[in-house]
């Protein structure tokens, strides 16, 4: 898959969970970087990516990832 | 003159660029193009409405995601968070206000959010108050708990199978069964004890898996069976309650079960059913609560071709429409019998068609594989007239309002129209395929009872009979109360360069609506413009719903002191509203003003003009002469003051 796509369209889920048309994210963003990204706007960034992209995360991964970067790389890995 | 992809285009370019003005003017412009939105373009316009301070228009936009068949998890998030930013007076414009409070084995906190949007979507402004969950039982039980706090319209308890505390035993399973019947009731006896809520319980979606495998089904006491038969008891004793239940089960197994559950969602959050599950579960809680509300829809209107039958009755005959075999003909007949069954549970029916009245009964009178006959119908209008003119007629006979209507056509520029000039209607969305068609309408939540009676089942019967009674009796009545709300404008003319050629058209091809039917050419009418004994002019007429143009031409002579009318003609279009008055009137004034003492005029009958044989002796005119021909000669004194009622507002230009 094509990474800036599929930046855009990461960039995208997050714009629309965080209610910020102009966040910005890169690989090194974690949790702490992006206010409200608590444990639900976690479950809702993460059934939206899923959403998106036609797979599902297993808890393993899910477990590994620490920033952005990890999502990008999983979502490039197993998305459509 | 952009084209609708290239504002479309524009529009999504303005958001981007974070200039929602010129993003609202490019949606308005697409809109009115006749372009129709996804659902995504939906939440961006009514997010650019919302930058600008038109809420009202933002909500209007974000409550159609709710049906759109392309709305995702991530649509319903943003469209919801949306209606959260958005402020309380955008709510004034929804019927109903509803304090509704969840009390749930589960953590309910997205799903309150997607519940009040569905429920914006059905006309109730809801706050809907979430409580600890798992917190239910004692919640309900505790009259000082801050359930009753908040005074509740509606309380809407959400168990799930994991936390509802069920138990479950083998050795005597009808025990645990009643046991945890009882338990939901106490629940309810508490409630109703200590407010005046409405109840609306929710009944166990079960997973497929039971530990007994595939023989748990079968087996009594286990998992499987006992939630089945609490499903069942809870129904049952919530009915008798006036309690609304709602089949929870179905609606998973409609989304398929292996999507619906996600325990993962459960370990993380202690929600019930996957994410991606809630927008569903929100809709149809929402349709239930509207019901109970009153706001269900009531009545179903049909287009006929290629709705309830394949191809065009007009173009194909009876012959050649698809009804009863082959894949589309089958299709079209079970979509007649869903339909019938409707009706025959309360749902009123009726027809709007552009079609020729005739011509749009022949397959109910003769084609045999009809499941819908013409009695089924409480109202039949066929007419060549807009869609939305047609359906509001249906509204004024039935005596309903237009918010308990849906609108079913296969057309979707029917809809879009039918939409734009009428947001009170409903609209069902069929999908291009016919075979679609049962489901779509199986899956319309917008029909739901709050309960269902005998009188339900005569409601159909009842309106068939009081419609047909009305049509006999009222129709003056009903007619002049609709003609009241069109707000017409006759505008009299002079005629000028500019519509010489229509009025020339007119002269010559209006039959039906025609005193005298002289046909003069073009010369011939401009001759008549230069004479000082000829008073000719014409008559617009619009309306609310469109300007119908140039309707009328009239032509008076003067001959001593009568002013004759030569030619009075009018377009079949506007028949019924009386304009013939108006312009008799102005006719009449025209000859006060040349100090005439009377107006005098023929009735020529040809083969077509029977309908305005007695259009002299209607308004109040005399007999003057009759010949064996037919023709009539008529006269009315100019001081004569015909009062006549007129729904029509006259202006001069």
């Amino acid at each position: 898959m094509d990474q800036v796509k599929v930046d855009d369209r990461l960039t995208e889920i997050f714009r629309t969970v965080f209610e910020d048309e102009a966040l910005e994210v890169i690989g090194s963003t974690t949790a702490v970087d992006v206010e409200g990204w608590d444990s639900v706007a976690h479950i809702t960034l993460i059934f939206a990516i899923e959403e998106e992209f036609g797979f599902q995360f297993s808890s393993r991964e899910l477990e590994n990832i620490r920033n952005v970067g990890d999502l990008q790389a999983l979502v490039s890995q197993r998305g459509r | 003159m952009r084209d609708k992809a290239e504002l479309l285009q524009q529009a999504r370019e303005a958001m981007n660029a974070r200039t929602p003005g010129t993003a609202v003017k490019c949606y308005e412009g697409f809109l009115a193009a006749g372009g129709i939105l996804s659902a995504v373009d939906h939440v961006n316009a009514a997010k650019a409405y919302a930058a600008e301070g038109s809420d009202t228009l933002a909500l209007k936009h974000l409550v159609r995601i709710v049906d759109l068949p392309d709305s995702n998890y991530a649509t319903w998030v943003k469209a919801s968070r949306t209606l959260d930013s958005l402020a309380e007076s955008a709510f004034e414009s929804l019927s109903r206000r509803l304090t509704i409070v969840v009390l749930s084995t589960w953590n309910t906190r997205e799903y309150a959010q997607f519940l009040r949007l569905a429920a914006a979507r059905c006309g109730i402004a809801a706050s809907v108050l979430e409580t600890p969950y798992a917190q239910y039982f004692n919640f309900s039980l505790d009259p000082a708990s801050e359930l009753y706090a908040h005074e509740p319209d509606v309380v809407m308890l959400c168990p799930d199978y994991r936390a509802a505390g069920v138990t479950v035993s083998t050795e005597s399973p009808e025990q645990a069964l009643q046991e945890n019947v009882q338990r939901w009731q106490l629940v309810w006896d508490a409630i109703r004890r200590q407010s005046r809520a409405s109840i609306i319980q929710l009944g166990f979606a079960i997973p497929a898996f039971d530990e007994f495998g595939h023989l748990g089904g079968g087996i009594p006491g286990s998992k499987a069976q006992l939630f089945r038969n609490l499903n069942l008891e809870l129904a049952g004793e919530a009915r008798k309650r006036d309690i609304g239940f709602v089949d929870t089960d179905a609606i998973a197994a409609q989304f398929g079960k292996a999507a619906w559950f996600d325990d993962r969602n459960w370990y993380w959050a202690k929600i019930a059913l996957s994410s991606r599950a809630l927008p569903i579960l929100a809709r149809q809680c929402a349709a239930v609560l509207a019901a109970r509300a009153g706001l269900s829809r009531r009545c179903l209107v049909l287009d006929l071709d290629n709705t309830l039958w394949g191809g065009v009755i007009g173009d194909d005959g009876l012959n050649g429409i698809r009804l009863g075999s082959g894949p589309d003909g089958e299709a079209y007949q079970e979509f007649q019998r869903r339909i019938k069954a409707l009706a025959e549970r309360g749902v009123i029916l009726a027809v709007c068609s552009k079609n020729e009245p005739a011509i749009a009964r022949e397959p109910f009178l003769q084609h045999p594989e009809m499941v819908l006959h013409l009695d089924d119908f409480a109202v039949f209008e066929a007419s060549w007239e807009s869609k939305s003119v047609a359906i509001q007629r249906v509204a004024q006979l039935l005596n309903i309002g237009l918010s308990s209507l849906t609108f079913v056509d296969d057309n979707p520029y029917e809809r879009e129209q039918v939409r734009a000039a009428l947001p009170d209607v409903d609209i069902l969305n069929l999908p291009d395929d016919p075979a679609g068609y049962a489901a779509a309408l199986a899956a319309y939540p917008y029909l739901e009872l709050p309960s269902f009676t005998a009188e339900d089942r005569d409601r159909g019967r009842q309106y068939r009979a009081r419609s047909a009674a009305r049509e006999l009796k009222d129709e003056a009545a009903s007619l002049a109360d609709y003609q009241s709300r069109l707000n017409m404008v006759a505008t009299i003319s002079p005629v000028n360069q500019i519509n010489l050629d229509r009025v020339v058209q007119l002269i010559n091809k209006t039959n039906q609506f025609n005193l005298t039917t002289r046909r003069r050419n073009r010369e011939e009418v401009i001759q008549l413009l230069a004479r000082e004994d000829v008073d000719i002019f014409l008559a617009r007429l619009r309306d609310c719903f469109a300007d119908h143009g140039l309707v009328v031409v009239a032509i008076g002579i003067q001959v001593e002191s009568s002013l004759e009318i030569d030619t009075l003609l009018m377009s079949c279009r506007v028949i019924g509203r009386d304009l013939e008055r108006v312009v008799i009137d102005e006719l009449t004034e025209r000859a006060r003003q040349r100090g005439c003492t009377e107006v005098r005029g023929w009735y020529l009958p040809t083969e077509r003009n029977a309908l305005v044989a007695d259009l002299y002796a209607r308004s109040g005119f005399e007999l003057v002469d009759a010949e064996a021909t037919g023709a009539t000669l008529w006269r009315r004194p100019v001081a004569t003051v015909d009062d006549h009622t007129t729904f029509i507002t006259v202006e001069k230009s």
